[in-house]
């Protein structure tokens, strides 16, 4: 059983070292090729947990391999536009001026209801909104909408820049300073002292502590158990 | 992305390197046994049967010596079921049970090149 709690530590710790190594693309949503090796790895992972008879390096050897081929390849298709092309495909327009590409979307097998389905989720209803639509590499489908069932921007209403707020950044969680997000909204550490003496609320007792350039602050106290 | 890639092309030069160093360790250790087995036999069909029960215990030895390396590479049971026959062989070294010594030999000779064939061919 020590053991067997041993490997899991082990192989717990290698995959999150892999993924961390194929990176944040990872995490989201997935290229054909890296679906792939986010399955093997998911199965290969529990090969050596599953059967104590089995080396661990029968498992971390593949789960390395495909980690590496993972990144080398990425880095070939950044560089060839062909071995990109043949790795993860390439984006296809299955939308055009509103008109449905069917040949396209037959060869996508993607049916209609995929993408009435696909534009609801972005609030689009009416298909006539639709100028372009693309389903690109990763499966998901960006759309760009029609002129006159476009959303208008702040641009196009000329509100004045003055009007928005900066974003904030968490400048305290659950106790700790964030001293990159206090250098980012132009303050320190003095400042931060000072404002939490003034709002009666020591670092060590605050949950979250929002910060923006305008130096706005959002305070959210702990709550006592 | 230039420091991943170093890293991919480590990860992948070790392991590279540990898949030869297995290859190299499986193919020495079964080799080496297997010699000293077709040893044993040659000495117990010569009628020394007291060298032969030596050579078994030694043979059955060195074998647990490379036992952890092979572990490393191979399936547990694979290696475990080797050893035991190994050292089930020295019983069998005396006039009697000639036969069933050579047998036994051969049969490990058997699961040590079966097990040599597990790591090393690809289909």
């Amino acid at each position: 059983m020590a053991l067997l709690l041993l490997r899991t530590f082990i192989v717990y710790f290698l995959i999150i070292l892999a993924m961390r190594l194929m990176g944040k693309k990872q995490l989201g949503e997935l290229q054909p090729s890296e679906l792939v090796s986010t399955i093997l790895i998911s199965n290969l992972a529990s090969i050596s947990i599953e059967s104590p008879e089995m080396p661990i390096l029968s498992s971390l050897v593949p789960v390395f391999v495909i980690v590496s081929l993972e990144i080398l390849l990425s880095a070939l298709c950044m560089k060839s536009r062909r071995a990109e092309q043949i790795l993860s495909g390439s984006p296809r327009i299955i939308v055009q001026n509103g008109k449905l590409d069917q040949a396209q979307m037959r060869d996508l097998r993607f049916t209609a209801d995929d993408l009435l389905e696909a534009l609801r989720s972005k609030d689009i209803f009416e298909l006539s909104d639709v100028e372009l639509a693309v389903v690109e590499t990763n499966g998901s489908v960006s759309v760009k909408k029609k002129f006159a069932a476009e959303t208008p921007t702040n641009g196009d209403l000329k509100l004045p820049a003055s009007a928005s707020e900066p974003p904030s950044l968490p400048v305290v969680v659950n106790g700790h300073i964030i001293h990159d997000h206090l250098r980012r909204c132009g303050v320190n550490e003095h400042w931060l002292a000072a404002c939490c003496k003034r709002m009666g609320c020591p670092v060590t007792e605050i949950y979250l502590l929002l910060c923006n350039k305008k130096k706005k602050l959002t305070l959210i106290r702990k709550e006592r158990a | 992305m230039k420091a991943r890639v170093r890293a991919a092309w480590v990860i992948m030069a070790a392991v590279i390197a540990l898949s030869l160093a297995g290859h190299i360790w499986v193919h020495r250790a079964t080799e080496r046994t297997i010699l000293q087995l077709e040893d044993l036999a040659a000495c117990a069909r010569s009628g020394d049967y007291k060298k032969a029960g030596q050579k078994a215990l030694e043979t059955a030895e060195d074998f647990d010596k490379c036992a952890h390396g092979l572990e490393m590479f191979m399936r547990r049971e694979a290696v475990a079921e080797i050893s035991v026959s190994l050292h089930g062989l020295s019983a069998y070294a005396n006039r009697e049970s000639l036969y069933d010594l050579c047998s036994e030999a051969d049969k490990t000779i058997r699961q040590l090149r079966l097990l040599e064939h597990m790591y090393c061919t690809l289909f």
